[in-house]
């Protein structure tokens, strides 16, 4: 006679969350900034720049002329 | 300062925009007698792009002086998208504060892109202490990042004496593409010291978008350091990132 699925579906078979096939906890990694690896004088200039970006973010791009 | 510069190609030269623009929003262009660099890191300052130009790669390169212009990589991106592969691109700046970008094709479109003022560049790339060093075919980094996103939001770069190795683990999955010097995707390796270090694939992802698959890419990196990553453009030219690594939660 066949088996049900159901035999199978409701059997005691435990999916543990988390753990990887070798039953070792998955690394997980913290994003860093290249503030700590640049010198001061890279950050602090990028930084800078920034503040230009914001004048300049709206303004228009106009297309001048368009000759056939 | 005025200048004058053609670029043939509209398209490789958006293509090469864009995948900076990916990543970073606004850019300071160098433009000297020698050539264009860019150089430009994104808001949350975890990558730094670094293009370099010479004037060879250009079919006109008018250029009186030095100057460094800010732009707004979103309002550039836009413009070069409108240019066809066999466009020719003309990059005109006069005295005022705004970039004339000019597609000549079938009809000769020109549009004007306002600029920011910025200082003076003047930094160098800093010599980072890297103890491996990979020259990989473009079409296997590609496909590399492809398989780890499937798994992981990190990649983790190996290598060993004659072994280079990516990574990824997932929560219960793990991909891992290995390559030994008698592997046709693995041009060259030197390695100073077993070397580990994992990185954004997110960040990878937008990086690899402008290889080709036949291009050479040095990848360089140490013990949970930056990637600095370089390929070829146009044979002469230049870009370079330099991705800050993710590091283990103790």
């Amino acid at each position: 006679m066949d088996k049900k699925l159901d035999d199978f579906i409701t059997s005691p078979v435990k999916v543990s969350k988390g753990k990887n096939t070798k039953g070792t906890k998955k690394k997980r990694f913290r994003p860093t900034k290249l503030d700590s690896f640049l010198p001061e004088e890279h950050i602090n200039y990028f930084k800078a720049l920034r503040i230009g970006s914001k004048k300049i973010r709206n303004a228009k791009i106009s297309e001048v002329t368009l000759d056939e | 300062m005025p200048f004058e510069i053609v670029f043939d190609g509209a398209k490789d030269f958006a293509t090469l925009i864009a995948t900076a623009s990916n990543l970073i929003d606004e850019a300071a262009f160098k433009v000297t007698e020698d050539g264009i660099s860019m150089r430009a890191m994104d808001p949350s300052r975890v990558v730094l792009i670094d293009l370099n130009l010479p004037a060879g790669i250009f079919s006109k390169y008018e250029v009186d002086g030095e100057e460094t212009i800010g732009v707004n990589m979103d309002h550039f991106k836009k413009i070069l998208k409108r240019g066809k592969s066999k466009d020719i691109l003309v990059l005109k700046k006069g005295e005022e504060n705004f970039l004339e970008v000019t597609l000549q094709g079938t009809a000769t479109r020109t549009f004007r892109l306002p600029l920011i003022e910025v200082e003076e560049l003047e930094l160098e790339l800093p010599e980072l202490p890297f103890t491996a060093k990979a020259v990989v075919l473009g079409e296997v980094l590609k496909e590399a990042v492809k398989d780890a996103s499937l798994v992981s939001d990190s990649l983790k770069f190996i290598a060993r004496e004659n072994e280079f190795i990516m990574k990824a683990e997932g929560e219960t999955n793990e991909v891992e593409i290995k390559l030994t010097l008698e592997d046709e995707g693995l041009l060259d390796l030197e390695v100073q010291e077993e070397t580990k270090s994992a990185y954004g694939i997110s960040y990878l992802a937008d990086m690899v978008k402008g290889i080709g698959k036949a291009d050479e890419v040095i990848i360089q990196f140490g013990n949970d350091m930056p990637l600095q990553m370089d390929y070829p453009v146009r044979d002469e030219g230049r870009l370079t990132f330099l991705l800050a690594p993710r590091v283990e939660e103790e």
